[in-house]
């Protein structure tokens, strides 16, 4: 187990590239848990990572992105719940800085119902993506095959349902 | 017209400031469209026999409790008295409806429950657990993450969840459900041994889709009934019992069939099966 | 007013920023404004699912599923920072989910004992000389978890603490990870 001191006779040796793996590793799993040394070696190590901040993207991407949202429902509410002309209108519901009874290490801190429903619809949109490109890739090996035209119709359609459940919180 | 219209006011008028109980009353149409918009807490829906609207409340302090509406168009929603507040409005509600009335629930984390409607039931939930029990009419539940169940329906059932688990408990309508990772359990006749004499009711219809979630029957359809299961990868699973074995067709890649399913004639019931690549089960038991 | 209620704590309010017109259009379901959308951040989105990826076939399906999820989640920018930020942090939460899926399946599937010792996905790809590409290319040899956190502590600015709730794992483990990566992109460098 290493200490500061440690850490203080090894420095320089670590800067310069000196020391073995194990030790090296040592080094820095010691500074990741001691914050006096992890100052010093996050001053000492810095690089200067100057990369362009904007690479362009392949054109096909563009494509895709439009076909998949023109198939998709328009982010504009279809449904309005909240309109019969009946109903007294004056409700103002307002949920500006509310956090949830439960679960709320999932949960943004700063959540209203809008963010709780984005969060927890997150992993299953990456679900809905990753079957997606599995049938889309058996639709590239074996193109216009009814059954996989009709699997990826489905998992699109589930997609517009969910994104919609998730909208209907956002109002 | 003022009659009638003045107790809605004075529901209107009167928010719940402090932990209490209230109990308000209105007068409502027997198809009467009602709303409920509860983030937290629970809420309790039961059909009666009554042309009225009751809804026993107990609020935490600091939610305003606020509806209105007329006989026709009713809507209850809590909210809080202070923006400020960090946690979502909470309440425990009870609400008697009439039992042909449109209901319609919002809800971020509460409980749902609703009993002995026959009209049309719309629950819109993020992750609170909701449960509906025989219900007649049109029962919809859209979920993020929380769990469904929902039993005896005799009407139309439709589902749409994402990652939260689904139970429906002795359909004899339709279904249509639709879940992303969540797992299905559908049960249906499962008093099999006496299934040979006794009127095992109207037959299950419907379809279910699932991406990853598995689904799982035990049961039978009963004679006429006809189920089409798709999925990405979740497992299927049937365990199916019965004086006659219903008919199995599958189009998935790895597929465990009782050789008495294949050939079964579909009027016992009828299974249609289709996975991209999960697997199918279908056991057989039949009645002794 | 009493010293409790003066002590209590009061969220920072938030000043939101007007939402661009182009914005506001697409919100309410305008194709060619979320096309215009996309021309303007795509590169951004790119660059930043690139590096956290380092690898341009995965980065481009998701920079497709950053701006699809963009496209379903509009309604809920509310202007609370600039578009731009919004989006980006859109991108590395889509990476990093993705990344959670993936590792899911691998542990299903238990295969490969360590995916430091896979070839660097990127080389071949960018055949580039130009400054930053021998850069561009030690950070796609880094293993992933290395080069997620490198990229975005250094790059783009990231503090530990959201780093590893990003990474799950404790802050400490992400500082680590941090050293061992700069060490290991100065020998490729040097």
């Amino acid at each position: 187990m290493m200490n500061c001191d440690d850490l203080d006779r090894l420095l320089a040796d670590y800067l310069a590239g000196r020391l073995d793996d194990p030790t090296a590793i040592a080094l820095e799993e010691h500074a990741g848990g001691c914050a006096g040394c992890a100052e010093r070696l996050e001053a000492s190590t810095r690089l200067p990572l100057a990369l362009p901040r904007d690479v362009a993207p392949p054109a096909a991407v563009r494509q895709a992105v439009l076909d998949r949202i023109t198939a998709s429902r328009s982010p504009a509410r279809q449904r309005r719940w909240w309109v019969p002309a009946a109903i007294a209108a004056t409700l103002v519901i307002g949920f500006a800085v509310t956090r949830p009874a439960s679960k709320s290490a999932m949960i943004p801190r700063s959540a209203n119902p809008a963010a709780i429903a984005a969060s927890r619809a997150d992993g299953e949109f990456t679900r809905l993506d990753a079957a997606r490109r599995e049938i889309e890739a058996a639709l590239r090996a074996s193109p216009g095959d009814a059954d996989l035209e009709a699997a990826l119709a489905r998992l699109d359609a589930q997609r517009r349902q969910l994104a919609n459940i998730v909208m209907e919180f956002e109002s | 017209m003022i009659r009638r219209l003045l107790p809605l006011m004075l529901l209107a008028a009167a928010p719940l400031t402090a932990q209490q109980r209230e109990v308000r009353a209105m007068r409502a149409a027997p198809d009467a469209a009602i709303r409920l918009w509860i983030p937290a807490g629970m809420v309790e829906v039961e059909g009666w026999d009554h042309d009225s609207v009751e809804v026993r409340a107990t609020a935490a302090k600091g939610v305003r409790f606020d509806g209105g509406g007329s006989p026709d168009a009713v809507k209850f929603a809590l909210e809080k008295l202070r923006t400020t507040d960090t946690l979502l409005p909470s309440a425990q509600l009870r609400v008697f409806v009439p039992r042909g009335a449109r209901v319609w629930i919002k809800s971020t984390t509460a409980a749902v429950e609703v009993r002995g409607m026959a009209g049309e039931l719309d629950v819109l939930q993020v992750t609170g657990r909701t449960v509906v029990r025989d219900a007649g009419g049109v029962v919809s539940v859209e979920s993020i993450d929380g769990a469904i169940l929902v039993a005896r329906p005799t009407g139309v059932v439709r589902i749409r969840g994402g990652s939260g688990s689904a139970r429906v408990e002795e359909a004899s309508g339709t279904i249509d459900v639709s879940l992303v990772s969540g797992n299905l359990l559908l049960t249906k006749n499962t008093r099999w041994s006496a299934s040979a004499t006794e009127d095992p009711g109207p037959p299950l219809q419907g379809r279910v889709e699932t991406v990853s979630g598995k689904v799982y029957f035990l049961g039978s359809l009963g004679a006429g009934g006809r189920l089409e299961v798709a999925t990405h990868d979740g497992l299927v699973d049937l365990q199916l019992v019965g004086v006659k074995p219903p008919r199995v067709e599958t189009a998935v890649a790895s597929a465990t069939v009782a050789p008495a399913l294949r050939g079964a004639d579909p009027r016992n019931g009828h299974f249609v099966l289709r996975s991209f690549k999960g697997a199918v089960n279908a056991a057989y038991f039949s009645g002794i | 007013m009493s010293a409790t209620q003066s002590l209590s704590f009061q969220p920072p309010r938030r000043r939101e920023v007007p939402i661009d017109v182009t914005v506001r259009r697409a919100q309410h379901g305008d194709p060619d404004a979320f096309a215009r959308l996309y021309d303007a951040h795509a590169p951004r989105v790119h660059a930043v699912c690139l590096r956290l990826s380092g690898d341009p076939a995965e980065a481009a399906e998701l920079v497709q599923d950053v701006f699809v999820r963009a496209w379903e989640r509009l309604g809920s920018y509310r202007g609370e920072a600039a578009f731009g930020t919004w989006l980006h942090r859109l991108a590395v939460n889509v990476v990093f989910q993705r990344g959670r899926a993936a590792r899911r399946r691998r542990q299903r599937v238990a295969v490969q004992a360590d995916l430091s010792h896979d070839p660097p996905p990127m080389a071949a790809a960018t055949a580039d000389p130009a400054l930053g590409m021998d850069l561009e290319r030690a950070l796609a040899a880094l293993p992933e978890l290395l080069r997620q956190v490198v990229v975005l502590h250094d790059v783009e600015g990231y503090q530990h603490a959201e780093i590893a709730e990003l990474i799950d794992a404790p802050v400490g483990t992400c500082r680590s990870h941090l050293f061992r990566a700069r060490r290991l992109l100065r020998e490729m460098l040097s």
